[in-house]
Formats: C-alpha cells, sequence, structure tokens
C-alpha cells in the first residue's frame, strides 16, 4: 500500500503537533521553499548501548521521511561520536543489540538521505508498504502505526499517546 | 550542618559536535569566511532534561544562525569560534590569551550588569580551532572559562523534595517552562509566601551596595544544570563569580542554591530531581575578584586520553565524496555477501591487482567489471590513441578523447578514475613485442625497454588479462605469465564468437583432484591445463572466411566484447574465490547429454571451467577443458626453460625469426604464413 504526500505530510503535522503537548522532542524541517516531499520529521536522543566500550552515552537521531520511489515513510538514523565522526553500519548495529543472525543488510543499511543527500542508516522500505496494507489500512494516522510498530527495532519509542491520533 | 568544609567541586562539560556542523562550518570555510581569522560567534546548547553522567554542549549546524533557535529543553551557550588558517597557527598561539580574552567579554558582562538582565550570557564557550579541508581533519579544542581563583566550600546538599512540596514542585516547574529561555539558565526562586521565580535583576542591582542582605534571605539561588547527584555543574562558577560581584555583602556567607534539573515522568515534566546545595561563598573582596594576581582564566576541555590537549575529528568517511563512493561500492558487495554468498571472500578480490594487456572494447569492459566487484588497482597497457570509431564501441572513452588523439591506456585510467576515484588505475602506453616483427638496430632499446617494462608490470600485478585485438601479441605475455606463474585470463573475439580461458599455472605442487569423476567426465588439475597456443594448435579451421578469431581486422557484433568481458571478469573471480586458485582442477563433460558438470571442487560462486567457448549464433556456450600441449611455443617447458635462461637474447631470436620456436620445440607447423594469420576459428561441434 502506498500513501501520498499529503498524507503523509498530514501525518506528521499531527504527530509534531501531539509531540509539542507531550513534552516529546520530534522537531518538524521544512524548508523554506516548502517543496514537495522535502518535509521531514527528526527526534534526537541518548542511547546507552551495553556493547559499546567507547562511550557511556551516544546520540542517534532519528528521521523520518517520504520516500518518493516507495510511496511509503521511511525511517533512518545516525549516531555519532563526540566529536562528530558516524558511527559505520556495523558499530551501530551493535550499539543496537543487533546480532549477526538476523539479516542486517536486508533490514537496516546505509542509504543516501534523500533531502541531506549524505549516508544513513535506514530501515528498508521494501516491506513497508505491505506492513502498511496488512496491518494499518484503517489507521486514520498511518506514520504513528507504523512508527510505532518499527521504531522499537532501533530503540525508538514511541509514546501509547500518539495512539490516539490512530 | 557538618564542619567539615571541603571545597566544592564541578562537573566540568564535555563537547559533542554533531556531524551537521563540521559540514556547515566546511561549507561557510570555502564560501563565506575563507581566510578570515576573526572570531566568530556561534551557539551551544545544553539541557538540563533528564541527567547525563557526563553533562555536554552540543554543537551542530544550527550553532552558525544569527539568532538563537534551540530545540524544546535546550539552553544557550554564547560559543567563540576562533579558526586558525594553518595547522602551526594552531599549534603555536596562546591558550591562556585566548581562554583570558574570552574571560574579558564574560568579566565585562558581569561588571556592566548585562548578564543581570540576560543571564545566559554567563554561559561561554570558545573552541579553537583548524581545518584541513583537503583531508577532511578537523583539529578543535574547547574551553569553557571559568576564573580559578573563586574557591566556595561543600557545605551539605539535598533532594529538592526535602524543602518543597509536591504542589509548590508543579507550580515552580510550570513556571520555570514559562520563563524565557534566556532566564532560565540563571535565575532566583523567592520562598516568601506563594513560591515563585524571578529574574536576577529583579532582586539584584549591578553594583547596589545598598541592597540589604536581609533581603535577600527569602531568595534561594538557582541554575539550570544537568548531571551526577553528587555535584553541580560547571555553570555554578560564573554564577559565583556574578553574585560576589554584585553581592558583595554574601562573601563568606552559607548560601543555598538549586541545580535546576527536569526530568520526564510519561508526557509529564517534572522538576524533583534538583538538588539544593549548602555552599559557603569565598571570602573574597569585590575588588579582588578579577584583579588579584592569583586570578587565572582557565576551562579547556582534556582530550580523548583525558590529558590537555586538542582533539582531531577524522570526518573523511562521512564527508570526503571519495570516500562516500567507496563506501557505497563496498556495501553493495556486502549486501550481495550477505543475502546470496556468506563465504564469498570479498577482501580477496579488492586486494587483487589487475592488469589490462589491451585498453580496447574488452579492455573497457573488463575494467568496468572489475570496478563493480570491488577491485581496486586496474593498469591498462596499450599503445594506441583513441580513434573515432572507438567510443561507441570501448565504453571508457568519449568524443572529445578522440580529438586530442589521446593516448588509450592513459585516457582509460584517468576516465576510469572518473567513474570512480577511489580505483587506482594507470596506464601505460607500450608496444607488446611480436614473434615475426623483426627488431632492427634502431629498435633494439625500445624493444628491450618494452619488454622489461611488460616482465615488471606483470610482475607487479596477481591477474593478468590478455586483451588485446591480435594473436601475435599474446604470446610473449602468455610466455613471460607462464614463467612468473600468475594467473592469466585470455579473452578472443571472433565475428559473433568467442573465447574465454584461464592458463595453466606450471606448478609442482600436487593438484588435489576430486577422487569420484563419473565416466563421462574428465578433469583437469589446474597445473596441467593449457595455454591459448596450446589449443590453438588443435582448434580447427573454420570454413566461413568472416568468421575469424582474434585477428586485428576482425569485425564482431557489438555484443561479443561485453559477453566476452563480463565473462572474463567472473572467471577470474570464480578463480580467485577458489581455494586452490588457478590451480582449481576444470571439470568437463565427455557427453553431449550429460548436462550434470560435477558440482565437486567447485568454489562459493560455481564450477570453474577452462575455458568458455561462446556462439552468439546459437546463443550457446560450451565448456572444454584441455591439457597443456607439450610442444606449445608458449608454454611448454622447453620454450619456458629457454626463456628462463636466455631471457631477452632469446625473445629476439624469436622477433626475428619465429621459426626458431619451431625448433626448440621440434614442432614444424607454428607460422604457415608470416604476413596472414593463421584463422583461428572453430565452432561447437568440434569443440567438445
Ligand atoms: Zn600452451
Amino acid at each position: 500500500m502506498q500513501i501520498t504526500w499529503e498524507t503523509f505530510k498530514r501525518c506528521i503535522e499531527e504527530f509534531q503537533d501531539l509531540s509539542n503537548e507531550l513534552n516529546d522532542t520530534w522537531i518538524i524541517h521544512k524548508p523554506e521553499t516548502e517543496e514537495n516531499f522535502t518535509t521531514y520529521l527528526t527526534k534526537k536522543q541518548f542511547i546507552t548501548p551495553k556493547n559499546f566500550e567507547e562511550e557511556s552515552s551516544i546520540p542517534v537521531e532519528y528521521h523520518v521521511m517520504y520516500s518518493i520511489s516507495y510511496g511509503t515513510p521511511i525511517l533512518c538514523l545516525n549516531s555519532w561520536r563526540n566529536d562528530g565522526t558516524l558511527l559505520t553500519m556495523e558499530e551501530l548495529w551493535k550499539c543496537l543489540n543487533f546480532t549477526e543472525d538476523e539479516d542486517m543488510y536486508s533490514t537496516l543499511t546505509q542509504m543516501d538521505h534523500p533531502i541531506l543527500q549524505r549516508p544513513f542508516l535506514t530501515l528498508h522500505p521494501c516491506r513497508t508498504g505491505e506492513i502498511l496494507e496488512n496491518m494499518f489500512k484503517d489507521s486514520r494516522n498511518i506514520i504513528v502505526s507504523w512508527l510505532s510498530l518499527v521504531g522499537p527495532i532501533v530503540k525508538l519509542d514511541v509514546d501509547l499517546n500518539y495512539m490516539k491520533l490512530t | 550542618m557538618s564542619d567539615t568544609q571541603s571545597p566544592l567541586q564541578f562537573v566540568p562539560f564535555s563537547s559533542c559536535i554533531n556531524p551537521s556542523f563540521w559540514h556547515k562550518f566546511t561549507q561557510l570555510k570555502l564560501d563565506v569566511l575563507k581566510l578570515d581569522e576573526s572570531t566568530a560567534k556561534i551557539w551551544g546548547y545544553y539541557t538540563n532534561l533528564d541527567s547525563q553522567m557526563k553533562p555536554i554542549i552540543e554543537v551542530d549546524s544550527t550553532s552558525f544562525n544569527n539568532y538563537y533557535n534551540g530545540s524544546k529543553f535546550y539552553l544557550p551557550y554564547h560559543g567563540l569560534l576562533i579558526n586558525k588558517n594553518t595547522i602551526e597557527e594552531f599549534k603555536e598561539c596562546d591558550k591562556k590569551n585566548i581562554i583570558k580574552e574570552a574571560g574579558d567579554i564574560l568579566e565585562n558582562d558581569i561588571k556592566t550588569g548585562r548578564a543581570l538582565k540576560d543571564p545566559a550570557l554567563l554561559n561561554l564557550f570558545l573552541i579553537l580551532s583548524y581545518a584541513d579541508l583537503k583531508k577532511y581533519n578537523f583539529y578543535y579544542w574547547f574551553a569553557f572559562p571559568v576564573l580559578n581563583s573563586i574557591k566556595p566550600s561543600y557545605i551539605n546538599s539535598y533532594s529538592i523534595t526535602k524543602i518543597y512540596k509536591e504542589d509548590e514542585l508543579i507550580r515552580l516547574c510550570k513556571q520555570y517552562l514559562d520563563l524565557d529561555v534566556n532566564n532560565r539558565s540563571y535565575f532566583l526562586i523567592e520562598t516568601k509566601g506563594d513560591i515563585q521565580i524571578l529574574n536576577l535583576d529583579s532582586q539584584i542591582c549591578p553594583n547596589n551596595f545598598s541592597k540589604n542582605g536581609n533581603e535577600l534571605d527569602c531568595i534561594i539561588f538557582a541554575f539550570s544544570d544537568s548531571t551526577l547527584q553528587s555535584h553541580p555543574g560547571w555553570q555554578l562558577r560564573n554564577f559565583i563569580l556574578l553574585i560576589l560581584y554584585h553581592c558583595p555583602y554574601l562573601a563568606g556567607k552559607i548560601l543555598n542554591f538549586i541545580s535546576f534539573r527536569l526530568n520526564r515522568k510519561g508526557s509529564e515534566i517534572k522538576c524533583d530531581n534538583s538538588i539544593v546545595w549548602e555552599i559557603k561563598l569565598p571570602d573574597i573582596d569585590k575588588i579582588d575578584i578579577f584583579s588579584n594576581t592569583n586570578s587565572t582564566w582557565v576551562g579547556f576541555e582534556a582530550n580523548e586520553r583525558d590529558k590537555m590537549g586538542p582533539r582531531l575529528a577524522k570526518m573523511k568517511d562521512s564527508m570526503s565524496p571519495t570516500s562516500l563512493a567507496e563506501a557505497s561500492v563496498d556495501l553493495n558487495l556486502k549486501l550481495m555477501k550477505w543475502r546470496l554468498l556468506p563465504d564469498v571472500n570479498l577482501d580477496k578480490i579488492k586486494s587483487s591487482k589487475c592488469l589490462l594487456l589491451g585498453a580496447g572494447t574488452l579492455g573497457c569492459a573488463v575494467a568496468r567489471n572489475l570496478l563493480a566487484w570491488g577491485v581496486r588497482t586496474i593498469t591498462f597497457v596499450d599503445n594506441g590513441t583513441v580513434s573515432y570509431s572507438n567510443p561507441v564501441r570501448q565504453n571508457l572513452f568519449t568524443f572529445e578523447d578522440c580529438i586530442g588523439n589521446k593516448q588509450k591506456a592513459t585516457t582509460a585510467a584517468e576516465n576510469l578514475s572518473k567513474i570512480f576515484p577511489g580505483v587506482t588505475s594507470g596506464g601505460h602506453n607500450l608496444t607488446i613485442p611480436m614473434p615475426g616483427h623483426p627488431v632492427g638496430e634502431s629498435l633494439l632499446a625500445q624493444t628491450k625497454e618494452a619488454y622489461e617494462k611488460l616482465v615488471k608490470l606483470i610482475s607487479e600485478h596477481d591477474v593478468i588479462f590478455l586483451l588485446m585485438d591480435s594473436r601475435e601479441s599474446r604470446w610473449l605475455p602468455t610466455l613471460i605469465c607462464a614463467s612468473l606463474k600468475k594467473m592469466t585470463i585470455n579473452a578472443a573475439l571472433g565475428f559473433d564468437t568467442y573465447l574465454i580461458m584461464r592458463h595453466g599455472v606450471n606448478t609442482d605442487k600436487a593438484c588435489e583432484v576430486a577422487p569420484n569423476i563419473s565416466k563421462h567426465l574428465k578433469c583437469v588439475p589446474g597445473n596441467k591445463l593449457g595455454c591459448y597456443f596450446c589449443n590453438d594448435i588443435t582448434a580447427p579451421g573454420d570454413s566461413l572466411k568472416d568468421r575469424t578469431l582474434d585477428q586485428q581486422c576482425t569485425v564482431t557484433r557489438p555484443g561479443v566484447s561485453n559477453i566476452a568481458a563480463a565473462l572474463a571478469v567472473e572467471l577470474a573471480i570464480s578463480v580467485i574465490q577458489h581455494e586452490q586458485g588457478p590451480l582449481a582442477p576444470a571439470f568437463y563433460t565427455l557427453s553431449k547429454f550429460e548436462q550434470d558438470v560435477s558440482r565437486e571442487n567447485e568454489c562459493n560462486l560455481g564450477i570453474i571451467p577452462h575455458s568458455i567457448r561462446g556462439f552468439l549464433s546459437m546463443f550457446n556456450h560450451v565448456l572444454p577443458a584441455t591439457e597443456r600441449y607439450n610442444q606449445c611455443i608458449a608454454c611448454s617447458d622447453a620454450v619456458v626453460k629457454l626463456y628462463e635462461e636466455k631471457t631477452f637474447e632469446f625473445l629476439l631470436e624469436v622477433f626475428q625469426k619465429p621459426s626458431y620456436l619451431e625448433e626448440v620445440t621440434g614442432l614444424s607447423k607454428m607460422y604457415t604464413n608470416c604476413g596472414e594469420l593463421e584463422d583461428l576459428d572453430f565452432n561447437e561441434e568440434d569443440s567438445s
């Protein structure tokens, strides 16, 4: 199932409004030109990985964007050391407690951020359409529904209060 | 109340740089700042929500904005970016002076009372930096200036919940969140009557000596920090400085301070993690605060090794387009490994150095396929220039390359690097000496040089591709490769036929061969396999004169070279992947009905044939394998031995008089016709 850009935009705007109410820290990014497909939602949080030796806690930034080619939302993330160098894909997997047995390359792989054109670890969008179709066809806010399901894979928990949007 | 007074200790900040900070900084440096070394004003951010072990100051791309635009729950830190244009200036600049200059700004903001109106001015940091934009290396050093002479003592500390009731805390928290962001870092809490938050300048007048200490009795000094329960944050140091300066009557007194810390409970923000500190201010005279000779501005951040020194951020991997391209290419191959070929050894492929003899249709296409497999070292040898007919078939050239009559080898290498800058590619304009091309006095030195260069190139590479357009030019490289025991892949084209083969590598090493071979299967171990010239002898001629193979004038169907090049690369990769490498045995079937070529002794990519012969007219392949011919003019023991003994002297004789090879091998029918090359084509009926 694909969603339109307009649906995506409405959903993330609702999401951000509720985030403000809930004192959550999602931020919506709109370029000055307000071009289509360039509005996206981000959130930064610090996670404390158990098995990452270098630092006690590391920043992780999550981006929710619209994929023109898949017609679905995509979730990507990046994490960095305090000098600004990015964690490699393998390091980030480790921080997220992925194990070798899981099909990491198919699930979470490095792709270019469609708006920033920089590499981000991306939750592979090829099955998103299927998930939306099978599980959230009737949701009023499909972004909330989808993010609540896939977010926890990458340590991004969506507060239950958001469910009232669905 | 404890009577043991220990010096109060503060938790210093740790810097945390968002990668977007370096991206923005680079952009500004290139487009706006250029060589301007004047100090730039930037923003840093910190939060008092959800305590961290290490309190951090963050900077990101928005740090360069003119106006503060921090995220929710973040507070501003005023920053000074002092960038040096050379590493020497960065190393040699006077750090004490730099931090003092920042301190002077603080001193001024305190003395003038500006910091009372706009308390966020007490939050000041600096970054001393040097950006090596060619290498994407950023040297930097953060400092959070404080005066080292201000030494308060710790008396006691406890949770805010001990002094305020729950409803008071809720009220306090709400008032706090309503404050303007510049007033959140430092403020006052009035405890007289209804608890309420007050701005600093409502109670403290600049330089107002007349204010009576009693008036501040019901006032608690509060500041936003976020760190350990046992210590206050760094911010408190400049806050105390401000208080000592504007309320000198408090010097030496015991005062309550509150570390105002937020925490999230579901969707609610609370302040019950806040801590009350009982602190004895130093007994210092106002006049002495800034002018005391013992007062120095300190606060440089220790580096990752806990030493006082700058840090280095190596941003190449995420900023250099070349590195990004390399990572993407590698990732693509890793995906293949992960999804389909878990055993494939990509490093082995990546580190294989490939020499391409010939930069024509085959050479160009082979190079591109090698790139796609992640090969990083590709060298071309050719003696031609790019002509107008080339670009449409030879996919590394463009029309522009024809105009300058550019050399093929070097142009192919240049263009390959344009396609993928991560490749190490070189081109050598070299004519390979050939049998039957007599070398006169004038060409002797040149020929010797060419020969020596070829030997050097072959010995420096791991896989040698023979991709020339004539049979004679393959002879010398075949011989050198046989002598040096190099992995050699040969590709030759006819009009709609092609031959790809790997040459045998003649080692004494015993080759393991699968024990159970069916009666329909024959197997040749890798060290017994023949070369292009061994097969040559046995290859029957074709009746169709147009279908010639491997002659300079050969006209080919356009797709043939792409197919052959692709097969040549895939064959090479399979050989590289096989645990025995070029010694991997080749299997082939004797019966046309036996489709089932042995799957034994195959590598992770499948079986490894000796040769692949393709017929585009039938769209089919056959996979014959042949043993080394003991009278081969290129790879037989007799020829190799003589070459190794006499080297160039032997070669010269062959160049002068190809029939010399007949004498060596006892072969009589080598060159029937010197001017016209033998017709080497074959057809599928004869090939099994
Ligand atoms: Zn041979």
